[in-house]
């Protein structure tokens, strides 16, 4: 499979699926992570 | 090495630790992507579709390994609330850090199961026994964080959150055990039993890596977090005490 491949699934085969599930997993992961370090920068700003 | 902080003097070690964890997380991560996509071969019979399995296989095999470590910090937490509070506060921390990665990633377990489900199945949805024990999981992780979230800072809530854990801790095995004890829907076990062809394993075993590498990297900042809320809500309280102090004075 190819980037190529990936971008260009075929809607009518549901195969975009496998875009969507990827996207979520690192959707999902990168935001938690996002949301910990906003909280560590609020809480920085708390201490000082 | 040590930077400043508030005041106090803090090692730079745990900073470095996190930072070479994350650097070998995200090439772990990369490498296993590499695989799902570019290396490892086409399934015959599902094509490109069966590639979510690498995703959705190693999200749910930890979705089911770290409620375990929310159970012994739970159980950690009951045995040292009336004995070390202190002790009890690091264990709830590590409660609640543990909790939040496992509904991630049984959400993700869950919402790239249905992906799958939709094309290979025909439904985004059936209620045999691992989806189910797996949504019971679920929605006991979701009903922790929210007992937690609305008793606040109390005792009793934590105290109920930590039970709920552990009823949460029941339904692993059973979830796991699922597709051994009962016919079911949802396909066969990958490494124990399962017929998946060598060729696939790459995918699934170095994307299990990444993400147990990354799971335990957002347990221990999210853990750090929890940490220093708690001890501001300590100064805080303590401030406040003194304050009273000097108003009756």
């Amino acid at each position: 499979m190819s980037w190529h491949d990936f971008f260009t699934l075929p809607h009518y085969t549901y195969s975009h699926n496998l875009a969507y599930a990827y996207g979520l997993v690192f959707a999902v992961q990168g935001g938690y992570l996002a949301w910990i370090l906003r909280g560590w920068l609020k809480t920085s700003r708390k201490y000082e | 090495m040590t930077v400043e902080l508030t005041g106090q003097k803090r090692s730079i070690i745990p900073r470095v630790a996190t930072a070479i964890w994350f650097a070998v997380a995200l090439a772990v991560l990369g490498i296993g992507f590499r695989q799902a996509i570019f290396l490892v071969p086409k399934e015959s019979s599902m094509g490109d579709l069966q590639r979510i399995f690498y995703y959705h296989v190693p999200s749910a095999i930890l979705g089911m390994i770290f409620p375990y470590i929310n159970c012994a910090a739970s159980l950690a937490f009951l045995y040292w609330r009336r004995r070390d509070p202190w002790k009890a506060l690091g264990a709830d921390a590590l409660a609640v850090a543990s909790a939040e990665v496992t509904l991630i990633f049984v959400t993700i377990g869950l919402a790239t199961g249905s992906l799958w489900a939709k094309p290979a199945w025909g439904v985004w949805w059936v209620w045999d026994a691992r989806t189910t024990t797996f949504l019971a999981l679920w929605l006991l992780f979701a009903a922790y964080l929210i007992t937690r979230k609305f008793a606040g800072a109390t005792s009793q809530g934590h105290t109920l959150a930590a039970v709920i854990s552990i009823f949460a801790a029941i339904d692993v095995p059973i979830s796991f055990m699922s597709i051994r004890w009962w016919r079911t829907q949802h396909p066969a076990p990958v490494f124990d039993g399962g017929n998946l062809d060598k060729s696939f394993w790459p995918g699934i075993l170095w994307n299990l890596a990444g993400w147990g590498l990354w799971g335990f990297l957002v347990m221990g900042l999210r853990y750090a977090l929890e940490r220093r809320r708690q001890r501001m809500q300590e100064e805080a309280a303590l401030e406040a005490i003194e304050a009273s102090l000097e108003i009756t004075q």
